[in-house]
């Protein structure tokens, strides 16, 4: 439904693009075709925008995590669709402009200069469509419903023990962060129930459990895209993921090798028990309630390759010495003659 | 009449701000001085017919854009592509700063400074671009300014350090100067009576720029990363080659394809300069003691200077506020300069047709309303929390504010004759003070979300919007005053003093103010002293 609806929003708007450049354009577009009265067009694009909007509602939107654009492509759809309500006949409606500006000195310096007048038409037409067709998108896209909010992270029991280690390294306490490489490190994350609420029966609805890097309140400062959030929907404290693993009341572990996206920064690690919705109900963490203990600095890749450093250093030379290449041809030539 | 001649030949090397005459290219010509040089004796000095219809300075009559036909139309397209591709290059960090700031460990700070430095080069440079374009021609402006800036782009994938990276996108930013190349090149090759609208085209295209890199860097980015096999941190700089090599290759289409002016280029022409060379002091302080110059150059840094602050804020906006991924965040985000298709242009066609009713009083309401309605979108954009609406409110803003730098340039030509290429000069770099101005306030520091920052800035947009109420022409009135009995001439030969006019000086203002009754509006008697001078009496 939605495909079926985009491909033929899309061929309506790249016909009207077409007519929408073209009558942009200037000095191009022979002359417009008398106004046509256009309740056809705007009925059946109205249909076309009520089918959208149906679509757009029924649909669950979800906020799911990055790389889910659902909302977005749905926006997008809509939006071209939208802007199929830009038919032609809208450039060639004459009521816009005024009888007597018609023969005023700036439509004729138009005219002149631009081998037509219409130049002034097509501007005030195209002004009018986008104007109409950012109406409509506004309207349509307002009904997009948006996520529900989420768990809050402050109703959720710590009833889970989180450990992390860094593999082949002996456990120090201390001031000092433990340091870890990316590519090279592995970390061992152990998980499990806290022994004193084991056998009350708090685990019943864990399903599965989720376990998360998280930014530590150092790496947060001044760095509004890691902010924490105490609605889950909206956290970004732990977006980094370890691993998902299925809920056993003995507790698990896993060994985690640090992938070479992970950013530098000092972190945390932080398990979700989740119900089978994927909603959150607990958690655990390897840190104090402050998150200033037992953190890991992850030391991250720079990202540089010898090879981008001598392609970069080629093609500045490149640039600069055709340049004066070119300049000393040139002024060569000149003084010769 | 020679000094017809003079006037017209406004960009002929020597008078100080000649290069920027053409930025607006709104100043009205005699219809009688644009001798018609039938199609079949126009040659250049090669002896080769010219495409296009021209006058009597082989400056071309009109625009086609499905043209390549050189000088002109070929001079149009390489102007405008070079200028675009200079946007690009300028803000191609944006869109990749979600994985740029976590592999640069950047901070807010970090990311507002690196924002200022790649506008505020630009305000030297572009003062700087009009005498070099005066010197040796905008031909070798604008390929030396982009060949010399391209190592910089090429710096980019070096950079492992927030100084680093803020030092690279400064020096990147040099290269918005190809805007007064561009504007200086267009009327060196368009008459001008048709140079305002092949300005406000090429300027409005050069500008979608910054929308189409919004696009295309993420996708880039993204195949690099999926095809190439690279890994996010490595990805980005290889990206940063796309802007590098298009700019290299510009800068020698530029070369070899351009061509000074109609004739020819500057080492190849020999200049017949009978000009009068006016006096740089003079020009440059009836600029500076004209109240009109600040208030527009406030008002420009307002319009302009939004417009660059939000191409550099606004994927990451997307990205962050609604948990877009890159590529849906570029799209989006991208549309915000795409608009510019049309929107400057049209912006000053606005202004036109406004000031064929209602002369100057209606240029300035004109300018009001658009640029306060666009402060108004900016408060609304920030407070929108839903992915829709704020598509569709941002779309709406990006007309008005885009429109408003259009409608801007429709009123700067009136400001004054003498020192117009100053006056213009200032009024661009005021639009890139704007956007430094605006970034170091809202968008630096985490005291304000980038919500609040967008919210804030609309409001700064409305007050600073303002001071246009207290834009007075004496001949024409202001937006609550009505016109006084001062007449146009007045207006222009005050510019001259009493020994200026005694040598005659002052005769191409006089001839403008004659034009600049058009800004009376349509219904307005003759006010000048006796009668009206037609223009077929002159």
């Amino acid at each position: 439904m939605e495909a079926a609806l985009s491909s033929e929003g899309a061929s309506v708007s790249a016909g009207a693009a077409g007519s929408c450049s073209a009558a942009a354009g200037l000095d191009c577009a022979p002359p417009l075709p008398p106004p046509r009265v256009q309740p056809n067009s705007s009925k059946s694009s109205g249909q076309i925008i009520s089918a959208a909007a149906s679509a757009v509602t029924r649909r669950q939107s979800t906020v799911g995590p990055r790389g889910n654009s659902f909302d977005a492509d749905t926006t997008l759809c809509t939006t071209i669709v939208v802007f199929s309500t830009c038919s032609p006949s809208s450039y060639a409606s004459s009521s816009v402009i005024p009888n007597e500006l018609r023969h005023s000195r700036a439509h004729l310096l138009l005219k002149n200069g631009m081998g037509g007048g219409k130049f002034t038409v097509m501007a005030c037409g195209v002004l009018q469509c986008v104007v109409r067709s950012l109406a409509v998108a506004a309207l349509v896209l307002a009904s997009t419903s948006f996520a529900e909010a989420g768990v809050l992270f402050s109703t959720l029991d710590e009833s889970i023990n989180v450990a992390v280690e860094i593999q082949g390294q002996n456990v120090t306490e201390g001031p000092v962060n433990r340091v870890a490489k990316v590519g090279d490190d592995r970390l061992v994350v152990s998980w499990n129930l806290n022994s004193s609420l084991m056998g009350l029966g708090v685990d019943k609805n864990y399903v599965s459990l989720k376990l998360r890097l998280c930014f530590a309140p150092i790496s947060q400062l001044e760095r509004g895209w890691r902010k924490t959030n105490d609605d889950l929907h909206r956290d970004k404290t732990c977006t980094i993921v370890i691993a998902n693993q299925k809920y056993t009341t003995d507790g698990n572990s896993t060994v985690w090798r640090i992938p070479k996206n992970v950013p530098g920064a000092t972190y945390f690690v932080r398990a979700y028990a989740t119900d089978e919705r994927g909603q959150q109900l607990a958690y655990g963490q390897s840190t104090d309630q402050l998150k200033t203990s037992n953190l890991i600095t992850i030391i991250p890749i720079s990202g540089r390759h010898v090879t981008i450093d001598i392609a970069s250093g080629v093609f500045s030379v490149f640039s600069i010495a055709s340049l004066i290449a070119f300049l000393a041809s040139e002024f060569a030539q000149t003084s010769n003659r | 009449m020679s000094s017809n001649a003079e006037w017209q030949e406004g960009n002929s090397k020597g008078e100080p701000g000649s290069s920027l005459h053409g930025v607006t290219g709104r100043e009205p010509v005699f219809q009688m001085t644009m001798a018609t040089v039938g199609e079949q004796e126009a040659t250049d000095l090669k002896g080769r017919k010219f495409a296009l219809p021209v006058d009597s300075e082989h400056k071309a009559k009109t625009v086609r854009l499905y043209s390549v036909a050189a000088p002109h139309m070929r001079t149009f397209h390489l102007s405008w592509i070079a200028f675009m591709i200079c946007f690009f290059s300028t803000f191609a960090a944006p869109p990749l700063m979600p994985v740029i700031r976590d592999n640069l460990g950047l901070t807010k700070g970090d990311i507002g400074n690196a924002g200022i430095a790649s506008v505020a080069g630009a305000v030297v440079s572009r003062l700087l671009m009009g005498t070099i374009c005066d010197l040796v021609g905008p031909r070798y402006g604008c390929a030396i300014l982009m060949m010399i800036t391209a190592p910089a782009i090429f710096c980019m994938p070096l950079v492992s350090t927030p100084v680093g990276f803020i030092l690279v996108r400064f020096f990147i930013g040099f290269c918005l100067a190809t805007f007064v190349s561009c504007q200086f090149w267009m009327s060196s090759m368009f008459n001008s009576k048709i140079v305002g609208i092949a300005n406000g085209t090429a300027a409005g295209w050069g500008n979608m720029g910054g929308g189409i890199v919004q696009l295309v860097m993420p996708l880039v980015f993204d195949i690099i990363r999926r095809d190439i096999g690279s890994e996010k941190f490595t990805a980005w700089r290889i990206a940063f080659f796309v802007p590098g090599v298009l700019q290299v290759m510009m800068g020698l289409l530029v070369l070899t394809l351009g061509q000074d002016l109609p004739d020819g280029n500057y080492a190849e022409l020999k200049r017949e300069g009978e000009k009068v060379n006016d006096s740089f002091k003079k020009v440059f302080l009836y600029a500076v003691t004209n109240y009109r110059t600040y208030i527009f150059a406030l008002t420009y840094g307002y319009c302009f200077g939004v417009e660059l602050t939000v191409d550099n804020i606004i994927a990451e906006y997307f990205y962050d506020r609604f948990d877009l991924n890159l590529q849906t965040a570029g799209i989006i985000a991208s549309t915000f300069g795409l608009m510019n298709l049309f929107s400057r242009p049209l912006g000053g066609v606005l202004s036109d047709v406004v000031a064929a009713r209602w002369g100057m009083r209606g240029r300035l309401w004109n300018l009001w309303i658009i640029q306060t309605v666009g402060g108004v979108l900016c408060i609304v954009l920030g407070l929108t929390g839903q992915l829709g609406p704020a598509i569709a409110v941002m779309l709406i803003f990006s007309f008005f504010v885009q429109a408003a730098c259009g409608a801007t340039f429709g009123i700067i030509p009136f400001i004054s004759r003498r020192s117009l290429g100053i006056i213009s000069g200032a009024t661009g770099a005021g639009g890139n003070i704007g956007a430094v101005t605006t970034q170091g306030i809202f968008f630096m520091s985490s005291k304000y979300t980038t919500e609040d920052g967008i919210m804030l800035m609309g409001i700064m947009i409305v007050a600073c919007t303002l001071p246009v109420i207290f834009v007075h022409f004496p001949q024409w009135g202001s937006m609550f005053l009505p016109a006084s009995k001062a007449t146009e001439e007045d207006y222009y030969v005050s510019e001259w003093n009493k020994e200026e006019q005694s040598n005659g000086l002052h005769h191409a203002s006089m001839k403008f103010a004659e034009n600049a009754k058009s800004e009376r509006g349509r219904q307005s008697p003759p006010r000048s002293k006796g009668q009206a001078v037609g223009v077929d009496q002159l």
